[in-house]
C-alpha cells in the first residue's frame, strides 16, 4: 500500500476566546512619542484652547487616550457624521469625536457644535490620523475654525512606547511575556502600533493553539510567517 | 502532647490532608502535618500555602498540645500499621521530637514548633450556600478533564464557578477550558449563591476536592469571597486561595446557529476513535469524520506508519461534511456522556463544534476542530 504524504501536518484550532482591552489610564504606556498627547490629557480642564485635535498614526493610542479623557471629563461622545441630531444634548457638557476624519464629516453639525462648546466654555476634542487641512472641508467657516483649534500631535512609536504596548497587549490577555522576547518583538517588527497589535495577537493564537508558552522561538516563527504573507489567510 | 487514637481514624484523616503537602519544600514546616490535641480530638492540618485542609478526629487525650512532623513520614508509618492497632503519640518534655507507639512498634520524629506553622487566614466571606455532594462532583466531574495545564494561562488553570441566569431560573455553572476545548455544567443554584462573585478554583483544590467528596449523601457548606473559598465537607474543612485572574468571554464560544445534527451511538463511536487513532502519531492525534446520510466515517492518516478507516451507522441528514478532532479530545468527551447516544451539532470544518449529553441537558462540552 501506499501512504501519499499530506500536503501539511494537521493543527488544531484554537476557540476564541476574546479579551478585554484595559483602556484605563493605568494601562496608558507613555514615552517620548505621546508624552505631549498624555500632558494634555491630564491636564484638562486647563486646556490651550475650546478645541484640541489629537493627530497621530493608526494604532498610535488616540483612542486610548480619548477613553480616559472621556472619563476623566464626563464627555460624551458623538458620531462625525451624526453631529447635527445631537447637537440639543451638548449644552455645557464636553464632547468626544473619535476618528474625526474616517469616513463622511457632518460639517455644518461640527461649525455648530464648535460654536455651542466655545460659547459654553466647554471643550471638545477630536481624534484624528490626518490634519484638517487634508480632510476636505468645503465650509469656510468651519476650516478656519478647525484652524484656530490646538493640535497635538502623537509621534511614530519608539523602542520604549512600542516595547511598553507589546507588554500591555499581552498583559490584557493576562499572558506573561519575558521583557527579552519583548526586545526580540521590538526588533523585528515593522515600527507601527497596529503591526504590533497584530503581531501579539497572532502569538497569543499560536501560543493558544500549540499549548505553549511564548517563547523567542515561537516569537521568530510567527514573524516568519507574517513575513511570508501566511498569517492572515489562517485566521 | 499525649494522645491515644485509633489507628483508622488517624490513617483516614492523614489520607485526607497529607496529600496537600507537596513532595518537595523548600520551606521545611510546609512538609509537617500540624497536630492539635484539645478536648476529646485531635485537629490535622496541612497547607501548601494556597491551599489548606484540616480535620479533627476522636481522640482520647492526656494532655493536650500541639506539634508538627513530617506529614508524608507520619501517613507512611500509621499506614504500615496493622489494622484495629490503637496509637499513641507522645512529645518529648523538650517538645523537639515525637513518639509514635503502636503494639510493639515505636518511631521517634523530629518535630519542628507549632507556632511555625503558617495559617491561611480564611478573612471574611461574603456569600455562603450549601450544595449536596453529589451536584458539586457532578459539577466538578464534568468540566475538570478541560482545565489548562499550560501555566503561563494561569486564569484557565482552573474551574470558573458562577451563577447564570438561564430560561428565568438561576443557576450554579463550572466551566472549563484549554483553548481547545470547553465544558459547561449547571445545577440549580442554591439558595445564598445569588450575586456570588464568578470565582476561578485552581486545579490542585479541584482535584483535593474531587477526593474529598465520595459519600454523596453529604451536604458541602461552600463559603466564598473574592480572594478565598472554603469548603466544609462533613469533618473536613479545606480553604483555599482562588486564582487571581479575569476568565475569559467563554458564551462567545459557545455556538447557537450549529444546525447540521449527528446522533451517534456513544460507546461504538469511542471505541471506534480509540481503535483508528492506534495508528496516528503522538503529537498529531487528528481523526477525520466524514458524514454523510446515516454514515459517519473515521480516517487517521499517518504518513509515518499508514492509515486506518472505519465505518458507523450514524442519524445524520444534513449536507455531507468533513471535520477533524483531536481523537484524545472526543474519547475525553465521550467519557463524560452518560447518555447511550452522543448528539453533535455542527457547523463546518473551522468552526466550534457542540456536543449534548442525551441523559444530562445540564451538561454541555465545545470542540475545536483540526485542521487535516
Amino acid at each position: 500500500m501506499t501512504v501519499t504524504r499530506e500536503p501539511s501536518k494537521p493543527r488544531q484550532l484554537p476557540l476564541d476566546l476574546g479579551h478585554s482591552p484595559g483602556l484605563t489610564r493605568d494601562d496608558l504606556v507613555v514615552s517620548q512619542a505621546n508624552a505631549q498627547a498624555a500632558a494634555l490629557i491630564d491636564r484638562w480642564p486647563e486646556w490651550p484652547a475650546p478645541v484640541v485635535l489629537l493627530a497621530g498614526p493608526a494604532g498610535s493610542g488616540k483612542s486610548h487616550l480619548a477613553a480616559i479623557w472621556r472619563e476623566h471629563a464626563g464627555a460624551i461622545e458623538l458620531s462625525p457624521s451624526d453631529i447635527s441630531a445631537h447637537l440639543g444634548e451638548v449644552g455645557a457638557v464636553p464632547v468626544l469625536i473619535d476618528d474625526a476624519d474616517q469616513g463622511r464629516l457632518d460639517q455644518e453639525g461640527l461649525f455648530h457644535l464648535i460654536n455651542t462648546v466655545r460659547g459654553a466654555g466647554s471643550h471638545l476634542l477630536l481624534t484624528t490620523r490626518s490634519f484638517p487641512a487634508s480632510w476636505g472641508v468645503s465650509l469656510p467657516d468651519l476650516a478656519s475654525r478647525l484652524k484656530a483649534a490646538a493640535t497635538v500631535e502623537i509621534e511614530e512609536p519608539d523602542d520604549m512606547l512600542l516595547a511598553g504596548v507589546i507588554t500591555k497587549l499581552f498583559a490584557d490577555r493576562q499572558v506573561e511575556v519575558e521583557p527579552h522576547v519583548v526586545q526580540f518583538l521590538v526588533r523585528r517588527i515593522e515600527r507601527s502600533l497596529s503591526t504590533a497589535i497584530r503581531v501579539v495577537d497572532r502569538l497569543d493564537r499560536a501560543a493558544l493553539e500549540q499549548k505553549t508558552r511564548i517563547t523567542r522561538a515561537l516569537a521568530a516563527e510567527t514573524i516568519g510567517a507574517l513575513d511570508a504573507g501566511q498569517g492572515e489567510l489562517e485566521l | 502532647m499525649r494522645v491515644i487514637l485509633e489507628r483508622s481514624n488517624l490513617l483516614k484523616s492523614l489520607n485526607h490532608v497529607h496529600r496537600v503537602v507537596e513532595r518537595r519544600n523548600t520551606i521545611p514546616i510546609l512538609s509537617n502535618v500540624l497536630l492539635q490535641a484539645n478536648g476529646a480530638s485531635l485537629e490535622l492540618k496541612a497547607t501548601d500555602l494556597d491551599l489548606e485542609i484540616s480535620e479533627a478526629t476522636p481522640a482520647s487525650v492526656e494532655q493536650g498540645g500541639a506539634t508538627t512532623v513530617p506529614a508524608h513520614l507520619l501517613y507512611d508509618i500509621v499506614r504500615k500499621l496493622p489494622d484495629g492497632a490503637e496509637v499513641m503519640l507522645k512529645t518529648d518534655e523538650d517538645g523537639n521530637a515525637m513518639s509514635v507507639v503502636s503494639g510493639r512498634s515505636s518511631f521517634r520524629l523530629q518535630c519542628l514548633p507549632q507556632s511555625d506553622f503558617p495559617e491561611l487566614s480564611a478573612g471574611t466571606f461574603s456569600h455562603i450556600f450549601r450544595l449536596d455532594a453529589h451536584a458539586l462532583k457532578g459539577l466538578i466531574e464534568k468540566t475538570q478533564f478541560a482545565i489548562s495545564t499550560e501555566e503561563t494561562r494561569y486564569y484557565l488553570n482552573g474551574i470558573y464557578l458562577h451563577t447564570h441566569e438561564s430560561g428565568g431560573k438561576l443557576m450554579l455553572r463550572a466551566v472549563a477550558t484549554d483553548g481547545h476545548r470547553l465544558a459547561r455544567a449547571e445545577v440549580e443554584a442554591p439558595a445564598g449563591s445569588e450575586g456570588m462573585p464568578g470565582i476561578i478554583i485552581p486545579r490542585k483544590t479541584v482535584s483535593e476536592l474531587q477526593k474529598l467528596i465520595d459519600d454523596p449523601d453529604i451536604a458541602v457548606t461552600t463559603e466564598i469571597s473574592d480572594t478565598k473559598m472554603r469548603l466544609t465537607i462533613g469533618g473536613v474543612i479545606l480553604t483555599s486561595k482562588l486564582i487571581d485572574g479575569t476568565f475569559p468571554d467563554y458564551q462567545r464560544v459557545i455556538p447557537s446557529g450549529n444546525d447540521k445534527q449527528l446522533v451517534i451511538d456513544r460507546q461504538s463511536f469511542a471505541a471506534a476513535v480509540d481503535r483508528v487513532s492506534t495508528i496516528s502519531s503522538e503529537r498529531g492525534r487528528a481523526v477525520k469524520l466524514s458524514i454523510a446520510d446515516g454514515l459517519v466515517t473515521l480516517a487517521v492518516n499517518n504518513p509515518d506508519s499508514g492509515s486506518a478507516v472505519e465505518e458507523l451507522p450514524a442519524d445524520y441528514a444534513s449536507d455531507p461534511i468533513e471535520i477533524g478532532f483531536n481523537a484524545k479530545y472526543l474519547l475525553d468527551v465521550a467519557a463524560q456522556l452518560k447518555g447511550s447516544e452522543a448528539r453533535f451539532m455542527l457547523a463546518d470544518a473551522g468552526s466550534p463544534t457542540l456536543i449534548h449529553d442525551t441523559a444530562d441537558e445540564n451538561a454541555l462540552y465545545v470542540l475545536m476542530p483540526m485542521r487535516v
